[in-house]
């Protein structure tokens, strides 16, 4: 919908004249460095969120291991008891 | 005018391109277990459980993790004392080759984070798995390996020709019951008597004691949030020498073998045994195995 919008604000200006032509021209150009400005700035928003939700995972890790781990090895034992192994 | 402008405007945005995001919730913030591991000739999609013999080396297990594109993978092991972080490229195979014997139960936890090409606005969410290696002991024994939605019901079986008093040890469980067998088989709604606290992955054991013979269950369960649901099955249909694979519009990347495409759809060339993929940037992953003339999921 914005696209739409900002194709008809660029149309809408006077269609004759070299005045006019070269303000389409520059209007199209500052809307295009707009846009590109824009993106690289949500990229790097999102890249940063990446990173963070990749070191978070990594550093949970630890904690979580130690927990199943003493819980399995705990189970490991009392059914080692009870087969006789 | 209107045109050109409205093409050049579509050629930035497309010159900006994002891998596709899946509105799903990320796996790692649902204990929904999503990692291509491998062992020798065997794949397993998030959770594995290997036993050892005790003369043998860890490395002789040949397992491996399958990295895609590339990125970093954190492997831990605090009973095995693993802690290391690689930075894999490529979409190589990580194989995880330690020369240590594995005297006591060992679980490992892994996370795989993913650098996608035209990554763009859409953040990616890291790939996580466990898998357990135990030394073999003398009894008998069997695995099971369950993903399973907290609050849902769930059965298991497994061979026991025997009616049966089971123990169950392990997460959060202590307790014995009386199993009748039918056809060879012991049947356990195994949510009746192992109770998580939350979204949590666990490795409980059996103990079937029948009146002539015992048996060892060993159970590696992830308890997920049930908000998470298993990724669609593509359409998979077979040319001569490519597969045709069409997933769902939020599968980010389809894979047959070392090729992998960030698209949704796409053309393959394949081999009996080659692993096909499709995958999200939220983590979720659906594994198969090329076989003649169909796929089999795992």
């Amino acid at each position: 919908m914005d696209l739409v919008k900002m194709v008809d604000a660029i149309t809408s200006v006077a269609s004759a004249g070299t005045t006019e032509i070269i303000l389409k021209i520059v209007l199209l150009v500052l809307g295009g460095i707009g846009s590109i400005l824009l993106w690289k700035k949500k990229a790097k928003e999102a890249e940063k969120q990446t990173q963070r939700r990749r070191d978070s995972a990594m550093s949970e890790i630890p904690e979580e291991n130690s927990k199943i781990t003493k819980d399995a090895q705990k189970a490991e034992r009392d059914i080692d008891d009870l087969l006789g192994d | 005018m209107k045109f050109f402008i409205l093409v050049l405007l579509s050629i930035i945005t497309i010159s900006c391109g994002s891998v596709v995001d899946d509105p799903s919730i990320p796996i790692v913030d649902a204990n929904y277990p999503s990692l291509e591991i491998i062992a020798k000739d065997k794949v397993f999609n998030g959770l594995a459980y290997f036993e050892i013999e005790e003369d043998k080396k860890f490395s002789d297990l040949g397992i491996a993790v399958q990295g895609y594109y590339q990125g970093e993978i954190r492997i831990f092991s605090e009973a095995c004392d693993v802690n290391e972080t690689r930075v894999y490229k490529d979409s190589q195979k990580i194989n995880l080759n330690y020369s240590f014997n594995v005297d006591e139960l060992c679980v490992f936890s892994v996370v795989m984070g993913v650098d996608y090409p035209k990554r763009g606005t859409t953040v990616t969410h890291p790939f996580k798995g466990t898998f357990v290696v135990a030394p073999k002991k003398a009894t008998e024994s069997e695995i099971i390996i369950e993903k399973i939605p907290t609050g849902i019901s769930k059965k298991i079986s497994f061979s026991f020709d025997e009616d049966a008093t089971v123990y169950f040890r392990g997460c959060n469980s202590d307790q014995e019951a009386f199993f009748p067998s039918h056809n060879g088989k012991v049947e356990i709604t195994i949510t009746d008597y192992i109770i998580p606290t939350g979204f949590e992955t666990c490795a409980p054991q059996l103990a079937v004691i029948g009146e002539s013979r015992k048996k060892r269950v060993r159970l590696l369960l992830a308890f997920h949030s049930p908000k998470i649901v298993p990724l669609g099955i593509p359409l998979v249909e077979f040319d001569k020498k490519k597969l045709k694979i069409t997933a769902q519009g939020i599968v980010a990347v389809v894979s047959v073998g070392e090729e992998y495409k960030l698209k949704n759809k796409a053309n393959l060339k394949y081999q009996i045994g080659d692993i096909i993929r499709i995958m999200t940037v939220k983590g979720r992953l659906q594994i198969g195995i090329v076989k003649e003339g169909f796929i089999e999921w795992i």
